[in-house]
């Protein structure tokens, strides 16, 4: 049984995969199509399932290990559910105003120092060290850092 | 009840409020706001895994609009829905069951690869048609890119090892710094567009109109 | 006077207009070709994947390693090779492995790891919940991934199977302080996050192995010390076996990485040729005098 498993998944990976090479021709084809649909489709659910499994191992689990605080997460989470309802998708501005600021918050706190000052205080370093390839490789840094931020400078 | 969802200022204090329970602990060690601004942060991931279960709608919308209006290979869009409800009845039957395991590996697995290894051939007949050395400029590029195309193939670093000390040059220098001062542009606009976020500037993502 | 083009062009026009399904064709033959048929040919070290080496062979006992995978099944076909290395130093050193998981599509990939270490786990006597952990798809957004780092047992109950994690090796894991290492298996899925959550307020360590596109990225971070070490690609991993001499699918794949590097750079230089001996004559450039 297993082997048949294992035989259909190669035979079927093979040829899913030489319908979706197909596009490389230039033409496009049904076979194409059915392998874009198929992973669209099931990647899709794929998505679906992960998600739910997830709101049910960290929200429900939790909820019943006594970290009751989690079902506001779990009814803001099925507000939002509410914009596929034209009439009523305004509700859905409540969850997704929570979970945007706690994310603005989380990234602002941090960014700053990993995706600026960590790499400025990297940059500014002896230039005039012992060794001769280091010090070629640290004035080529500075001297190239410099024109690529008046780049941004001059273009936002 | 709806005034409270439909203000835009009440809408944007709450996400200035949630902001603020998320950064102040942070900077100053209160320990029953920190308790609960890590709890907040688990809520906020419940919430953006909700977002994703939406997709089903997103997905199911654009199909039937394309079965209702009859639309050029309408067909594909109910065998496309067919095999989303097929992979949601396997995720239900369980993760670690055949049918699941199967259509990981027979159809994801070899797609999702295949998708990306397009891309190595459309990224090599791009190079081979675009790479022109139609000015100064770009004869540098086209040098540079050379010398450091030719380093990645391991045979050249074994048998040539000159050309190692040249193309680690080029990486750990000119390329560093450039994707070093794209993090630092990157950083900075992502700090902007969140203070205006924040201050009611944008608030689109809240599904009210563009600020004028 | 008749142009160049209108002449004709020969041998430089086709290599000027090249059709880009030769390309396709030639790439395909030299990628499957050395598959099928290896050649063996030899590689050389980069000082990087030294530094990454170093950095997972400092673990010792009872360390705790996260695997984090965060990739598609796309990205680990580039990744598996350095993943599995790595995986492999961890085990050897007789650390304790937990696998989580940040995208959906890499929830299969587990048992594909687990299957790859099968032989050095048998070696050790590893137990699964005793030693090692696979978490399942725990990271699906960045704000799952900073409640891990501040209150991991808040976030994390029960693996993949279900089975709650009480009881094991995790019981002394707190907070992202409590982790040795992270080997961040990357396509660019929440790497930043685990800098700015685990790395930044916990100084958690982190190596990167990252696809060919974040390379110059990855070493920004490391010059800027957020990374211990990074490795880059394919390749990386290719180096990374051949350093702890355990052959697999990169160093495998090191003869087709060759030639289809070489053939694209003869493409390229056969498309200049073309450029200049057909493209550029054949303009015609019209002077216009203004008076």
């Amino acid at each position: 049984m297993v082997d048949i498993m294992e035989f259909s998944i190669a035979v079927v990976g093979a040829f899913i995969s030489m319908c979706m090479f197909s596009t490389l021709y230039g033409k496009s084809n049904p076979l194409y199509s059915l392998a874009e649909e198929s992973y669209v489709g099931f990647a899709t659910g794929l998505v679906v399932v992960t998600a739910c499994t997830y709101i049910y191992r960290v929200g429900f689990l939790g909820i019943s290990a006594g970290d009751w605080i989690l079902a506001v997460g779990i009814v803001l989470g099925l507000l939002t559910f509410s914009r596929i309802f034209p009439d009523y998708a305004y509700i859905s501005r409540l969850p997704i105003g929570i979970s945007v600021g706690a994310q603005l918050a989380l990234s602002m706190r941090t960014s700053i120092f990993t995706g600026f000052a960590a790499h400025i205080n990297a940059v500014i370093v002896n230039l005039f060290p012992a060794d001769a390839k280091l010090m070629r490789d640290r004035w080529t840094i500075f001297l190239t850092i410099i024109p690529s931020l008046t780049f941004f400078l001059y273009t936002i | 009840m709806s005034v409270f969802f439909k203000r835009k200022d009440i809408q944007v204090t709450i996400v200035g409020i949630s902001f603020l329970l998320v950064f102040i602990p942070y900077f100053f060690d209160i320990p029953v706001l920190g308790a609960f601004s890590v709890k907040l942060i688990t809520i906020a991931s419940l919430i953006n895994a909700f977002t994703l279960a939406l997709a089903v709608y997103a997905l199911m919308r654009r199909a039937l609009n394309t079965v209702r209006k009859k639309g050029r290979g309408w067909w594909w869009a109910v065998y496309m829905v067919a095999c989303l409800f097929l992979m949601m009845l396997f995720g239900v039957i369980g993760e670690t069951q055949a049918p699941w395991h199967w259509v990981m590996f027979a159809i994801i697995n070899p797609l999702s690869s295949v998708n990306y290894t397009i891309l190595a051939f459309y990224v090599s007949s791009a190079c081979a048609r675009a790479f022109r050395a139609r000015s100064i400029h770009a004869f540098l590029l086209l040098a540079t890119g050379f010398i450091v195309l030719l380093y990645q193939a391991p045979l050249t670093g074994a048998v040539f090892p000159g050309i190692s000390p040249v193309a680690l040059y080029f990486t750990d220098t000119f390329a560093m710094s450039f994707s070093r001062t794209t993090t630092m542009g990157l950083t900075v606009a992502s700090i902007v567009l969140g203070v205006r976020m924040l201050l009611g500037r944008e608030v689109q993502f809240l599904g009210f109109p563009r600020e004028k | 006077m008749t142009s160049a083009r209108e002449q004709g062009g020969g041998i430089l026009k086709f290599l000027a207009t090249i059709d880009r399904r030769i390309v396709y064709f030639v790439l395909f033959v030299l990628v499957v070709g050395p598959l099928i048929s290896p050649i063996g040919m030899p590689i050389s070290v980069a000082p990087d994947t030294v530094q990454y080496h170093n950095a997972i062979a400092q673990l010792g006992p009872d360390d705790v390693v996260l695997l984090h995978l965060g990739t598609e099944f796309s990205g680990w076909n580039e990744l598996s090779a350095g993943a599995m290395a790595s995986a492999k130093m961890v085990v050897e050193r007789e650390a304790k492995l937990v696998i989580i998981v940040g995208h959906p599509e890499a929830t299969g990939i587990p048992p594909l790891v687990y299957e790859g270490l099968k032989g050095v786990m048998e070696a050790k006597g590893y137990k699964y919940r005793e030693d090692t952990l696979n978490l399942g798809y725990m990271f699906p957004n960045e704000p799952a991934v900073a409640a891990a780092a501040a209150d991991f047992h808040g976030l994390v109950r029960t693996d993949y199977l279900g089975n709650s994690i009480e009881g094991t090796f995790l019981n002394k894991v707190k907070t992202a302080a409590d982790w040795a290492l992270i080997i961040d298996i990357n396509t660019g899925i929440w790497n930043q996050a685990l800098i700015n959550h685990w790395r930044l307020p916990f100084g958690t360590k982190i190596v990167a192995h990252i696809i060919g596109v974040m390379v110059s990225g990855a070493k920004a971070n490391v010059d800027a010390g957020l990374y211990e070490g990074s490795l880059g690609s394919l390749r990386g991993g290719a180096e990374l076996e051949y350093m702890i001499k355990a052959p697999g699918p990169g160093l495998q794949a090191m003869d087709a990485f060759t030639l289809a590097h070489y053939s694209l750079l003869i493409f390229i230089v056969l498309g200049n040729i073309g450029y200049f001996g057909y493209t550029r004559p054949a303009r015609v450039k019209e002077r216009t005098a203004v008076k």
